[in-house]
């Protein structure tokens, strides 16, 4: 048991780091085993200041580290040369903000296409997109060129064959094999961040859900704690434990999802028709208990409208036991089989060391021996309601991380059930009718495809002034790209599968 | 493994028969108008009030009355929690896509409509579906499990496909916003005639939550007319399939 | 002359209205295995249809070339399928195993082409695999027709129907080659393990990587083609079976290679389903098991002519 547990709500320790210390700081933080959360800017009555978010796994706790920049200042001094992580962070504060990092090493547009304005940057003060017909002078996005005799490029997307999200893939091929992978995302940039600061707080969790709909119940809890924690107020222990067990829920659901997608991937037709049909079962739980096989609309900060009742909560948790003894059966069809592992095995390897140097999180990065898990590294009590194993592998291998979903999911499941008897009905009344002014609330929650960090800030008058999502997918994208270098074109769908990556989480 | 083989062998047919079943009574659904009357006129307008969605509009034209826009209803479920007076109710029925928008808007004392299906429609039999998503994944997720063993679109005669070319039918999920404008202009370009389009899901339709800011994600209609419109945040299964069905001409939408 | 024109009227009846069927009854056995209701037997047939009714997009970049593979390739299958005794009667005309694989290669030739014509990098990935698994497979045809042919004493492809010593028990020749071509089979009509005929993903496609550019009517025919081939493929496989069985009957032999055409129809959905799809470096290793077997049944007829 872990003795000083993380208290998501109440005042984060927060300092000031000059800007042309922040870089070496982050250094040291890193050598120390601190994690970098998020790194992103935001606007001060003065210009602009960077907002880091550190995490510290060993010591259960987050800080936040002020780097306020010289008035008027619309460049800084690039951090990812010392932190390889903060690359995709400090384009996506380029495209936001209009803050260029001097020295970063591949600096391109990361979210904002070529269709949007020169010069616009959404979240600067005074943005607006012109209404008129609008012509885009902006340099046009150029890919890495891989030069070199017989090399050609496989132009993959945005539209991509599957029911799947669009991005683009440009691979840089000799014959079969990939010699470069760049991927281009920002297709579906909804600007999920800047309509957080104009609608109502109290319409923003149903926004949030939408930022990456398929993890609907990880954006809504993560949305609850960062409002909770901007507030300073807790909510009873049902509710924290009905929220854990909606999250546990839909990474049980998304979890078997991805396992069928990897059979669908080799062609294994038997294993996705079984795992597609397990899904469903627990899509049916999810719309057992919160009215949507999503859990849309169902989770709230501060208060929860209609916990369901005892009957419910019981038949949810022998569900949930029959999901237990079909998912024992059912795996072996994939992780027993023979031609599965052998195609599986040694596939798309990430190296522990890359996976540590770009921050990686999830089950992608505990297949790669990264032994970091929110559950774990920020615990709060409801999720020590039983003993529960992480679940770590050192091969970096699709196989790695199918087996890291399948004892997951065991896990998921007998942790689910656990949160599901201790939930009391007690009704909370929501207690909060404004939120406080110039403060800054953080929600960290282990959503299925890793850390997902919700940070909110309010003006002074208690609007809502900066709310930044920052989505698992973010830190693993980088992985993908690079995992699949020096195997064949034909690997590629089942190392993509194997990530399971949000276009619509990174892309806001 | 063996034993898991040998289960999976047992296992019998998963494929769902009840066609177009209504939603289990766990499901929310989706809102509909009933015609008892409405307080309205005596100045309620607590289901306005509650829209996060602005879904809901008091008319104040000549005769007051409330609309709901479903394809702006992002299916919370708050406005038939408030309404005193029933008139705005949960329906969990899956016949719910339509082919004209304005049959999307509902209205006090509606009669549900019945669609008039083309008395040819070349996809009667056989329907080739190329989906596009644009940025709803949960969306994406329905219909990806339209094609699992329990819905199986199979059945029916559609296809999904992974090149515009072989299709007839465009499924479009998602806000569309201005990046993927013109990525579904050229993937509808590509499309042999004839064509239908179909939007699925309230961000398809609106945009959603999402709709009228900068990004310009204010739904397919922003780069082109749908045919059939499937209203749902995210749309279940059903739903969808009614959809599609729909867009076939399919005679099973109409006979239950 | 009749007995010419009845053969003649059976083999057009088959070659218009059995592949599409076949591919029915293929889908229909896939989607209860996996615990699907699947679609019609009669699918297919719809399909076709709509796709003869659709007009077709073709993109500026292309030439004649696309235009044309469609109808090149399918004549050469045609007159495969007329040489071919895939039946069970004699082939309309008279073709020798030179001949089949000739027209196989043509067929691919045609749609290799087409498929570069397109300038698409789906299309230059799919002609590309497509043509450096031919290379691998078309020694297995060869040697195994051959093991055929040394068995009977006869070049032509239409002794392989009307054996001629009629012995049965060939010592393995007949099973082996059979074997050899049912692998080969598995290449030339992309089934699994080769090929997932179910997937969406371009960049694992070999052979429908080539066909993404077609739509309309011309998807029709290259449709039609690659169930077309699968038929006259797995008839001729039959036929080894028929032989080993020592079957003369024409009736009998007829009916028979219907049931096994079905048979492995079957057997190609259970494949399907339950196997993997090999890595692609893995596939010549498959393919060599063919040669190894097509080589064995070469050696063991010669021994025994």
């Amino acid at each position: 048991m872990i003795q000083n547990h993380f208290k998501p709500a109440g005042p984060f320790a927060a300092e000031e780091v000059p800007i042309i210390q922040l870089r070496a700081r982050l250094k040291t933080e890193i050598q120390d085993g601190n994690r970098l959360g998020l790194l992103t800017a935001s606007a001060t009555s003065d210009g602009h200041e960077l907002l880091t978010v550190i995490i510290s796994p060993l010591g259960h706790s987050v800080r936040i580290i002020n780097s306020l920049l010289p008035h008027d200042a619309v460049t800084y001094s690039s951090l990812t040369p010392d932190i390889p992580q903060a690359h995709w962070f400090e384009r996506e504060i380029a495209d936001m903000w209009g803050l260029r990092p001097i020295g970063h090493p591949r600096m391109k547009s990361l979210v904002m296409h070529d269709s949007f304005p020169d010069n616009f940057f959404p979240l600067a003060a005074g943005a607006s997109l012109p209404t008129s017909r609008m012509r885009s002078r902006r340099v046009p996005y150029r890919f890495t060129v891989v030069q070199g005799n017989g090399v050609y490029e496989v132009p993959v997307g945005p539209v991509h064959a599957g029911v799947i999200e669009p991005g683009h893939f440009r691979f840089s091929c000799l014959g079969e094999v990939i010699e470069n992978l760049e991927i281009r995302l920002g297709f579906v940039h909804r600007g999920v961040e800047e309509h957080l600061t104009q609608c109502s707080w109290q319409s923003a969790r149903y926004v949030v859900e939408a930022a990456s709909s398929d993890t609907s119940a990880g954006n809504a809890v993560a949305h609850a704690f960062a409002m909770e924690s901007l507030c300073g107020v807790t909510v009873s222990e049902s509710v924290r434990r009905l929220r854990a067990a909606c999250v546990e829920i839909e990474r049980i659901a998304c979890h078997i999802g991805d396992l069928a997608g990897i059979c669908a991937d080799i062609g294994f037709g038997a294993g996705s028709s079984a795992f597609g049909v397990l899904r469903a079962a627990v899509l049916g739980i999810a719309e057992l208990l919160t009215g949507s096989r999503f859990m849309t609309g169902f989770l709230a900060p501060f208060y929860q409208r209609g916990l369901p009742d005892a009957a419910v909560l019981t038949e949810a948790a022998s569900r949930l036991t029959e999901v237990g003894l079909q998912l024992r059966l059912t795996l072996p069809l994939l992780m027993d089989n023979a031609g599965a592992i052998e195609r599986m095995e040694g596939m798309g390897i990430m190296k522990p060391s890359l996976a540590r140097e770009f921050g990686l999180v999830g089950p992608a990065a505990r297949a790669s021996g990264i032994d970091y898990d929110v559950r774990k590294a920020l615990p709060t009590p409801e999720y020590e309601c039983i003993e529960w194993p992480i679940a770590i592998w050192n091969e970096g291998d699709v196989l790695a991380r199918a087996r890291v979903r399948a004892h997951e999911l065991a896990t998921s499941v007998r942790l689910a059930e656990a949160l599901l008897t201790g939930i009391a009905v007690v009704k909370q009344p929501s207690c909060i009718t404004r939120l406080p002014a110039n403060a800054t609330g953080i929600g960290i929650v282990e959503a299925w495809r890793g850390e997902l960090i919700h940070l909110v800030q309010t003006d002074e008058t208690g609007r809502i002034a900066r709310y930044k999502i920052k989505d698992p997918s973010f830190n693993n994208w980088t992985a993908l790209a690079v995992s699949v270098r020096g195997r064949l074109l034909s690997d590629f769908p089942l190392c993509n599968k194997s990530f399971s990556l949000s276009y619509s989480g990174t892309d806001l | 493994m063996i034993p898991s083989l040998i289960k999976y062998l047992q296992t019998p047919v998963q494929t769902n028969r009840n066609l177009l079943a209504d939603l289990s009574d766990d499901n929310r659904g989706l809102p509909i108008l009933t015609d008892s009357p409405c307080h309205h006129t005596e100045g309620c307008t607590l289901c306005a009030e509650e829209c996060v969605a602005s879904a809901i509009v008091l008319q104040q034209d000549r005769e007051p009355h409330v609309t709901l826009d479903l394809g702006a209803c992002i299916a919370c479920g708050r406005c038939t929690d408030v309404c005193p007076t029933g008139t705005i109710t949960v329906s969990r029925s899956t016949r719910r896509a339509v082919t004209r928008r304005d049959d999307l808007v509902l209205k006090s004392g509606d009669i549900v409509p019945v669609p008039v299906l083309a008395s040819k429609s070349p996809f009667r039999n056989s329907m080739v579906v190329r989906y596009v998503s644009t940025g709803d994944n949960a969306t994406d997720m329905e219909v990806g499990a339209c094609q699992n063993p329990i819905f199986d679109v199979g059945r029916f005669g559609i296809q999904f496909t992974a090149s515009p070319r072989f299709a007839d039918a465009l499924l479009i999920g998602g806000p569309v916003p201005l990046a993927m404008q013109q990525p579904l202009r050229l993937c509808l370009d590509a499309m042999a005639e004839p064509k239908v389009v179909i939007a699925v899901g309230t961000q398809a339709i609106t945009g959603g939550l999402l709709r009228g800011r900068y990004a310009r994600a204010n739904g397919v209609t922003t780069v082109v007319e749908p045919d059939v419109w499937i209203p749902g945040n995210p749309p279940h299964p059903w739903l969808i399939i009614h959809g599609l069905l729909l867009a076939m001409g399919n005679p099973l939408v109409i006979t239950p | 002359m009749s007995i010419y024109l009845v053969r003649m009227a059976i083999v057009t009846c088959e070659i218009v209205l059995l592949p599409l069927l076949l591919i029915g009854i293929l889908r229909a056995t896939r989607s209860r295995l996996q615990k699907r209701k699947g679609p019609r037997i009669f699918q297919p047939f719809y399909d076709f249809m709509r796709l003869t009714r659709k007009s077709a997009v073709v993109s500026e970049e292309t030439g004649p070339l696309f235009r044309g593979a469609p109808a090149a390739s399918l004549a050469a299958l045609l007159i495969l399928a007329l040489v071919t005794p895939w039946s069970g009667l004699a082939a309309p005309i008279s073709g020798d195993l030179v001949l089949f694989v000739f027209l196989l290669a043509a067929a691919r030739m045609a749609s290799g082409l087409a498929a570069l014509d397109t300038g698409t990098a789906f299309g230059g990935l799919g002609a590309s695999r497509e043509s450096a698994l031919s290379i691998l497979v078309e020694p297995t045809l060869v040697l195994a027709l051959a093991a055929g042919a040394i068995y009977e004493g006869n070049l032509t492809l239409n002794a392989l129907c009307q054996p001629a010593n009629g012995r049965g028990g060939s010592a393995y020749v007949m099973p082996l080659a059979a074997a050899a071509i049912w692998l080969a089979a598995a290449v030339e009509t992309s089934r699994m393990p080769v090929e997932d005929p179910t997937t969406h993903l371009e960049l694992t496609m070999i052979h429908e990587a080539q066909m993404l550019e077609y739509s309309g009517p011309r998807l029709a025919l290259v449709e039609y083609q690659s169930a077309l081939k699968l038929t006259v493929l797995y008839g001729l496989i039959s036929q080894f079976i028929l032989n080993e069985m020592a079957i003369k009957s024409s009736i009998a032999r007829v009916s028979g290679t219907f049931g096994l055409t079905i048979a492995m129809v079957v057997a190609a959905a259970v494949m399907d389903v339950f196997l993997v799809r090999l890595h692609w470096r893995k596939l010549p290793d498959l393919l060599t098991f063919g040669l190894a077997f097509s080589l064995v049944a070469c050696l063991l007829a010669a021994l025994r002519g």
